[in-house]
C-alpha cells in the first residue's frame, strides 16, 4: 500500500472502512462469539430503531427482533463459529422493533482475529420486504386466477405466438373432449377443420398485431361436427416487459340462445315476407274482433290505410249481410273451441271503404297464443274476375251457339269414337237431314264406306297429333255433280286440355275452286306467253350479238381497208409512175411528142390518185386512229399551225390574226388537222388580187359548255347554196386547174367536229370571203365514243 | 468469189426487183445485186440451206435490203431471226419498204435495222437511194471483216 498525501497507509485504511460503513445502504454488523453486536453501521442502527450506532454495542438480536428470528439467527451464528463456514444470501423473515414483518437477504461470515482464530461473526443484509410482498401477491393472484378460470362458466385458453396452446381450462378441454395434456402444445389445426383453424389463426394474429381486444360471435364445430355459436373475446398476453407473448381467449357457448333467437327471427321474417308480398289480403285480429295486423294487399283491396285498418273490426270488411253470422261464429269458437267455419273457405260479399261490394273469397283460421288469447286470421281474395269469367264463359257459350247456328258453314263435332255429338243447322240443310238422324251416328252410317274410312282416318290423325288438318276434297253428289269441299278439322279439348273429340268445319268451295282453276289456266297461258316472249327476246339478243360481231368485223375490215389503201393500192400507182418515167427517160427519142405528153398525163394521174388515196386514208383514220380525249390548248395549237404555214404566208404576203382561244377537251392530233385544213383553205382560196387576211376569233359560253371558233377570210367565198355540200367527200367547187386539192379537207373537218360532239357550218357570199364556224364542247361530259365508223 | 460487194435484196414484187436492178445499174453500180423473194429464202440464203447450200454461189452479202411486207416469212420475222443468229448479226440490214407507218419505223429499229428507207415513188428517187446506199456502206463506213 502506498502513502497518499502524507498519511500512513494504516490510518488511511481505517478511514476508508469508516467511510464505507457510513455510506452503505446495507446493514453491516460485527458480533462477538456470544452474538452480541460489537459494531453496526448507521444504516443498520436505523434498521434496529436506534439513533446512533453506538447504542447497539453489547446488545443482541433478542433485544430487537421477535424471538423466533433471534433464536434462529443465534443458532446460525453459533454454527458459523463452530464450523468456520458462512451463510450466503439467506432469506429471513423477522418482526422488527416497530412490530412489522420484514424480509431480508442476509450473508453471515466468520470474523477472524490477527492469528486466524474465529473471534465472532460479521454480516450484511438487505431489505427485500417490498419485492417479497410482490411475489406473495403474485402467488395469490395466480391462485385466484386459476380458481376463477377453472370455475367460470367460460372456456378459457392461451396460445403462444405460434398458436400453440399454452393453457386451457377444464371446460375448454371438455369442449374438445380431450385431457389437458393432449391439448397443450397443439394448435387449432389439430382439432378443427383447416378453414376454421385458419380463421382462428387469423383472428389470433390480428390480436397479436394490433394488441387490441377482439370480440365477436364465431361459428365453430364440436367434436361431433355439430354447429356451435361461440361468443369469443381474445386479448393479447404480455410478458413482463410489455411485449406480446401470446393471446388469451375466453368464450361462451351461445348456441342454444342463438338458435332459439334465430328460429324466432326467421319465423318473424317469414311472416313479414308473406304479409308484404302476398297478393291475397291477410288480416289478423284479436279475440275482440279488433284487427291487429294487415298486409299491403289488404289495404289495396279494401281501400283503407294501414292505420285505418288497425282501428277496424275484421267483420267490418264484409257486407253487413254477412257480419252477424261471422261474429256469431267467432263467439262460438271462443266459447266452445268448435272450429265451425274456421279453416274453411267461403265466398261472401266484401265491403270496400267506398261502400262498394265485391265477391270475396274468405278463408278463416284461428289459434291460441301461449298466453291463452285467441287469434283470428282472414285470408281474402277478390274474385271479381273469376265471377266475371264465369259470366263470360256463359256469354261465350251462348255466342258460340248463335254463331255456329247462323254461319253459312257446316259445323259438326264428333267424340273420340267417331260418333257425332253436334251438328249445326247449315249441316242439316246441306245433308237434307235433321238432328235425330244425325247425332249419335258415325260417318259410316251417313257416307259410303270409302269416304267414311277416309274421314275416320283424318279424325284419328287430328286426335293423335292435336293439330288442325286442312284439306280440300272432291265430293260426288248422288245427282252426279262434283262438289269441292274445304274442311278444317281441329281437336276438341276439355278444361284439362285433353282431347275429347274433333270439330269439323267445312264449306262448299266449288265456285271458288272453279275460279281458281280458270285462274290457273290463265296463269299457265300467261306463263307460256312469257316463255315464248323470252325465247324471242333471247333470239333477238343473239341477233344483236351477231350484229355487234358483224359490226366489229366491219370495223376490222375498215382498218384492213385502210392498210390495203396505204400499201397495196399505192404499189401499182407507184409502178405506173416509175415505169412511165422509165419509158420517158430511156426511150424518149423513139416516142413522138404526143406520146410523151400522154406519158406525162398518165404519170400525173397516177400521182393524183396517190394523193387521193392518202387523203381518204386520213379521213378513215379520224375514227380508226382516234385517241382518247385530253386537255388541248387550242391557242397553242393554232400558233403551231400558223408556224407551219409560214412559207405560204410569206409567198402570198398574207397574215393570220389569232384571238385568244380556250383550252378544251379533245383529240389533239385531230383538232390540229381541223385548224390546219381551215387555215390552209382560207389561204388557198384567196383572191388573186389581194393578199389573204385570215381572222380567227372565239366566243366561249361557259354555262352552255361550248366555244364557237370562227375562221374568216377575205378570199373568193362561195355561194351559200353550196354551204352544206362543201363538207361532202370529194366535193369540189372549183376546177383542179384553179385550186388544187382532193375535196377531202372539209370532210375531215366535219368528221373531227362531229367526233367531238360539235358541228361546223360555213357562211359566205360569192366574192366576199368565207367564214367557217366550228362549235365544240369545252369538256366532254360523257365518255368519248368508242372507235368505230 | 466475186470481187464486188454484194447487195442482197429481199423483195417479193418482181417489178420492184426489176426497178431495183435498173436503178443499181443506173447508179453506176459498185456492188452486185442478189435477190430473194421472201423471208424464208432470205434465211436459206444466209444460212446456206436448200437451193442456197453452196456458199460460193450464195456468198455472204455486205448489206441486206429488206422489204418488210412479204409473203411466207415477212421482213420483221426474218429480221428477228437474223439478229438472233450470231453469225449474221453484224450484217447491216436496211429496211426498204412502202410503209410510212410510224409504228413500222419504230418496230424495225427496235428489231435492229441499220437504216429505214421508204421506197421512193419515182425511179430517179430509187436511183438516188441506190447510189447513196452504196456510197455509204461501201465507202464511208468500216464494217467488220467477216
Amino acid at each position: 500500500m502506498t502513502a497518499i498525501d502524507g498519511h500512513s497507509p494504516l490510518v488511511l485504511e481505517a478511514d476508508l472502512l469508516a467511510h464505507l460503513l457510513e455510506g452503505l445502504s446495507y446493514n453491516v454488523y460485527f458480533k462477538d462469539r456470544e452474538s452480541r453486536f460489537m459494531r453496526v453501521n448507521p444504516f443498520m442502527a436505523r434498521w434496529l430503531g436506534l439513533e446512533s450506532p453506538e447504542d447497539a454495542v453489547g446488545r443482541s438480536d433478542f433485544d430487537f427482533f421477535d424471538e423466533e428470528h433471534a433464536r434462529q439467527a443465534f443458532a446460525d451464528e453459533q454454527a458459523i463459529l463452530r464450523t468456520g463456514e458462512g451463510i450466503h444470501d439467506k432469506e429471513e423473515s423477522e418482526v422488527g422493533p416497530d412490530g412489522s414483518r420484514r424480509w431480508v437477504v442476509t450473508t453471515k461470515l466468520p470474523l477472524r482475529g490477527v492469528d486466524g482464530a474465529i473471534v465472532g461473526t460479521y454480516g450484511f443484509s438487505r431489505d427485500i420486504t417490498d419485492s417479497k410482498r410482490q411475489d406473495q401477491a403474485l402467488v395469490e393472484s395466480e391462485s385466484l386466477y386459476h380458481t376463477l378460470v377453472e370455475n367460470l362458466p367460460l372456456n378459457v385458453f392461451r396460445k403462444d405466438l405460434e398458436g400453440r396452446f399454452t393453457f386451457c381450462n377444464r371446460r375448454f378441454c371438455e369442449s374438445l373432449g380431450r385431457p389437458l395434456e393432449a391439448v397443450l402444445g397443439k394448435t387449432d389445426h389439430d382439432f378443427f377443420p383447416a378453414a376454421l383453424s385458419d380463421r382462428f389463426r387469423r383472428d389470433d394474429q390480428k390480436v397479436v398485431e394490433t394488441g387490441e381486444l377482439s370480440e365477436g360471435v364465431v361459428e365453430s364445430l364440436d367434436p361431433e361436427g355439430g354447429r356451435r355459436f361461440l361468443h369469443v373475446m381474445k386479448s393479447a398476453v404480455r410478458d413482463h416487459e410489455g411485449g406480446v407473448a401470446g393471446i388469451q381467449g375466453v368464450y361462451l357457448d351461445i348456441t342454444a340462445e342463438r338458435e332459439s333467437d334465430l328460429a324466432l327471427r326467421e319465423n318473424e321474417q317469414r311472416y313479414r315476407a308473406l304479409m308484404e308480398t302476398s297478393r291475397v289480403a291477410i288480416v289478423t285480429a284479436t279475440d275482440e274482433d279488433r284487427i291487429f295486423d294487415a298486409n299491403p294487399a289488404a289495404e289495396l283491396m279494401f281501400g283503407y290505410t294501414m292505420a285505418e285498418l288497425r282501428d277496424a273490426r275484421l267483420t267490418e270488411l264484409m257486407s253487413e249481410r254477412f257480419r252477424a253470422r261471422h261474429q256469431a261464429a267467432f263467439r262460438r269458437f271462443l266459447e266452445t273451441g268448435q272450429p265451425g267455419i274456421m279453416g274453411s273457405t267461403v265466398e261472401i260479399a266484401g265491403l270496400r271503404k267506398n261502400g262498394e261490394e265485391f265477391p270475396l273469397e274468405l278463408s278463416l283460421a284461428s289459434w291460441r297464443s301461449p298466453d291463452g288469447r285467441a287469434w283470428f286470421a282472414g285470408i281474402m281474395r277478390d274474385v271479381t274476375e273469376r265471377a266475371e269469367a264465369d259470366q263470360a264463359l256463359r256469354d261465350s257459350e251462348a255466342l258460340y251457339h248463335s254463331l255456329v247456328e247462323s254461319i253459312p258453314l257446316n259445323v259438326m263435332r264428333k267424340d273420340l269414337d267417331g260418333r257425332i255429338t253436334f251438328a249445326n243447322r247449315k249441316f242439316f240443310e246441306t245433308a237434307g237431314s235433321n238432328r235425330e238422324a244425325t247425332v249419335g251416328k258415325t260417318d259410316h252410317d251417313l257416307y259410303p264406306a270409302e269416304l267414311a274410312n277416309k274421314y275416320r282416318e283424318d279424325d284419328l290423325l287430328v286426335i293423335a297429333t292435336g293439330k288442325t288438318l286442312e284439306s280440300i276434297e272432291a265430293h260426288h253428289t248422288p245427282d252426279g255433280r262434283t262438289l269441292h269441299v274445304e274442311a278444317f278439322k281441329t281437336p276438341v279439348r276439355d278444361a284439362d286440355g285433353g282431347i275429347v273429340g274433333v270439330q269439323i268445319l267445312f264449306w262448299d268451295v266449288t265456285a271458288r275452286k272453279e275460279a281458281e282453276d280458270a285462274l290457273k289456266h290463265a296463269r299457265d297461258e300467261l306463263e307460256e306467253r312469257v316463255r315464248l316472249r323470252t325465247a324471242m327476246l333471247t333470239k333477238a339478243n343473239e341477233a344483236l350479238r351477231e350484229g355487234n360481231a358483224e359490226l366489229a368485223r366491219a370495223n376490222a375490215e375498215l382498218r384492213d381497208f385502210a392498210y390495203i389503201a396505204s400499201h397495196d393500192l399505192q404499189e401499182p400507182l407507184r409502178k405506173i409512175q416509175s415505169f412511165s418515167q422509165r419509158v420517158k427517160d430511156k426511150f424518149s427519142d423513139a416516142i413522138p411528142e404526143q406520146g410523151r405528153d400522154y406519158l406525162d398525163r398518165m404519170h400525173n394521174a397516177a400521182g393524183r390518185m396517190s394523193v387521193l388515196i392518202s387523203d381518204l386514208l386520213e379521213l378513215s383514220r379520224i375514227t380508226t386512229k382516234a385517241k382518247p380525249f385530253s386537255r388541248v390548248d387550242l391557242g397553242g395549237l393554232a400558233r403551231e399551225v400558223v408556224g407551219d404555214l409560214e412559207t405560204r404566208l410569206e409567198q402570198t404576203d398574207g397574215r393570220i390574226e389569232l384571238a385568244e382561244l380556250p383550252v378544251i377537251e379533245g383529240d389533239r392530233t385531230q383538232l390540229r388537222q381541223l385548224l390546219q385544213n381551215l387555215l390552209g383553205n382560207a389561204l388557198k382560196f384567196r383572191r388573186p388580187d389581194a393578199p389573204p387576211v385570215v381572222k380567227v376569233s372565239c366566243e366561249v359560253e361557259e354555262e352552255m359548255n361550248v366555244c364557237c371558233i370562227r375562221v374568216e377570210d377575205n378570199g373568193i367565198g362561195f355561194d351559200e347554196k353550196h354551204a352544206s355540200r362543201i363538207f361532202a367527200v370529194f366535193h369540189r367547187l372549183h376546177g383542179r386547174s384553179a385550186y388544187e386539192g382532193t375535196g377531202i379537207g372539209l370532210a375531215i373537218c366535219r368528221k373531227v367536229a362531229e367526233r367531238h360532239r360539235g358541228e361546223i357550218v360555213a357562211r359566205s357570199a360569192e366574192g366576199e370571203g368565207a367564214a367557217f364556224i366550228v362549235t365544240l364542247p369545252l369538256s366532254q361530259a360523257e365518255p368519248n365514243e368508242p372507235t368505230g365508223p | 468469189m466475186s470481187q464486188k460487194p454484194i447487195i442482197l435484196l429481199a423483195e417479193d414484187d418482181p417489178d420492184d426487183r426489176l426497178l431495183a436492178r435498173d436503178a443499181l445499174a443506173e447508179s453506176g453500180a459498185a456492188g452486185e445485186l442478189r435477190c430473194v423473194e421472201n423471208g424464208e429464202e432470205l434465211l436459206d440464203y444466209l444460212l446456206h440451206r436448200g437451193a442456197h447450200a453452196d456458199p460460193v454461189r450464195s456468198p455472204r452479202p455486205t448489206i441486206i435490203l429488206l422489204d418488210l411486207n412479204m409473203p411466207r416469212k415477212d421482213g420483221r420475222e426474218a429480221l428477228r431471226e437474223i439478229k438472233a443468229e450470231a453469225r449474221l448479226r453484224r450484217i447491216p440490214v436496211v429496211a426498204l419498204t412502202t410503209s410510212r407507218n410510224a409504228e413500222d419505223v419504230r418496230g424495225a429499229y427496235d428489231l435492229g435495222v441499220s437504216s429505214y428507207i421508204r421506197k421512193p415513188a419515182s425511179f430517179e428517187g430509187l436511183v438516188k437511194v441506190m447510189r447513196n446506199l452504196q456510197n455509204y456502206w461501201f465507202d464511208v463506213v468500216e464494217l467488220p471483216a467477216d
